[in-house]
């Protein structure tokens, strides 16, 4: 029963009992392993950084399903019935990400217009059919402004929109909105105000706006109708 | 596999073959356990990914927020834990019914580190006004940090992430203390040898399990 290597002994007959020497080798290889994952994390890898943590903590894994719980010298079934549980896991990942990462701007679609779309055309098709043909390019007529349920502009400025972000092309603490309408579609935009770290224009800071839209409670605040006019007003410029 | 006539032995129920087989057979039924737990915990992991996916800066930047270093220390308590409770397998095969007590008590020490370590985290955590949902709202200054740079949009959901994966992840460990605890208790009453050590066995299996979560919570949440 003292002889070296994993071997059988005991009443239990079919037992593996593996030597210290091997349970104090993969001890050290995790906490080695640790020290590596906390090391490169520090350092900038760019793209690397994400898959390198999760190789090392995969290959951690590994030693501690293989040694310390002794799957390597177990009975395959319960090998089996991991792998299986593994397959599914991959399996419900995959389908998944295919969905939320390949949706497109599907997400950023306010509440409201969602019952906008499904109610009868001739209610609707006015409303929308004139901004669209805004959007296109530089013909923005003010008759347009008269559609406007909310006044967009006011939001703009209610919201503290208009003290980083000039309408005249100037440039402030955030790039200027002149043409903004030219350059970005509606959805842009959208997407833009609701997630503004999504995009950052080069030479401008992340996380300003953000900070900002959370101190004057935008999100909590906005209106759908507030918030779709605040688009609007931005796709004429 | 020698034939034993262990139907007599005391641990063994009347509706297996043998000792052996009882022990297979509860071995395959924690295995089948276990990967419900891996099913359970990969929701939150895929959750995780998917908001990773659409708000990658936000991550890296909310991650700023959570300490390597209280990470790290948990990671290698855990990593120690695990080692122990594999030893603590290794000395009941052997017989060495004091060492397996030292090791099991050992195994539950470092349970009970690593929740008073994520004590002081969420603790921590909750006096800048880092909540879970409604509630978040970073602010006052620690090590460095400022706090209210943090209050950006999504990255409440990078914290509410933290908070349930971390909290159903430390909710394992203290069921992990309770089952060592009581472990400790009939070690000392020396119910555990080398021909009947399956409570061990299995709740080092689901030990050891905490600690790969666990694995791939600390790059996931503190690293990267």
């Amino acid at each position: 029963m003292t002889g070296p290597g994993p071997h059988h002994g005991g009443d239990h007959a079919g037992h593996t009992v593996i030597p210290i020497r091997t349970l104090l080798a993969v001890f050290g290889a995790l906490v080695f392993l640790t020290i590596v994952t906390v090391i490169t994390a520090q350092i900038d890898l760019g793209g690397l950084n994400i898959p390198l943590a999760l190789t090392i903590a995969a290959i951690k894994a590994l030693l501690v399903v293989a040694i310390f719980m002794a799957l390597r010298y177990d009975n395959p079934v319960n090998f089996l019935v991991l792998a299986t549980g593994g397959v599914f896991v991959v399996v419900f990942l995959i389908l998944t990400l295919s969905d939320t990462a390949l949706r497109g701007a599907l997400g950023i679609v306010p509440a409201g217009e969602i019952i906008a779309t499904v109610a009868p055309p001739d209610t609707v098709t006015k409303e929308h059919d004139a901004p669209e043909e805004e959007g296109q390019g530089a013909n923005v007529t003010d008759a347009a402004h008269e559609d406007e349920p909310v006044d967009g502009e006011e939001v703009y400025t209610r919201y503290l929109c208009n003290t980083c972000h000039s309408l005249d092309g100037t440039t402030g603490v955030g790039p200027t909105m002149q043409g903004i309408g030219a350059q970005q579609s509606r959805e842009q935009i959208s997407e833009s105000i609701r997630n503004p770290d999504a995009v950052i224009v080069e030479g401008f800071p992340a996380g300003i706006m953000g900070a900002t839209l959370n101190a004057v409670r935008f999100n909590d605040t906005v209106t759908e109708a507030e918030f779709e006019s605040l688009v609007e007003y931005l796709a004429r410029q | 596999m020698a034939h034993h006539a262990s139907h007599s032995a005391r641990h063994v129920q009347a509706h297996f073959v043998s000792s052996e087989q009882q022990f297979d057979a509860a071995k395959l039924g924690m295995w089948l356990f276990l990967v419900t737990e891996v099913l359970l915990f990969s929701g939150m992991f895929v959750t995780y990914t998917v908001y990773r996916v659409w708000h990658p800066e936000v991550f890296a930047h909310a991650s700023e927020l959570l300490d390597w270093r209280l990470g790290g220390l948990n990671t290698l308590v855990l990593l120690a834990s695990s080692f122990t409770v594999a030893l603590s397998i290794h000395f009941a095969q052997r017989n060495e019914k004091e060492k397996v007590v030292v090791l099991l008590l050992l195994t539950l020490l470092c349970a009970a580190a690593f929740m008073v370590v994520k004590y002081f985290e969420y603790s921590g955590k909750f006096a800048h006004g880092v909540f879970p949902g409604a509630a978040f709202a970073p602010h006052g200054e620690s090590h460095g940090l400022e706090y209210a740079v943090y209050d950006v949009p999504y990255a409440a959901q990078f914290f509410s992430i933290y908070f349930v994966m971390t909290g159903i992840h430390g909710f394992h460990v203290l069921v992990g203390m309770g089952l060592f605890a009581w472990l400790v208790t009939r070690a000392v009453r020396g119910h555990f040898s080398s021909a009947y050590y399956t409570p061990i066995e299995l709740t080092g299996l689901y030990w050891h399990l905490v600690d790969i979560i666990w694995i791939f919570l600390f790059p996931l949440l503190y690293l990267i």
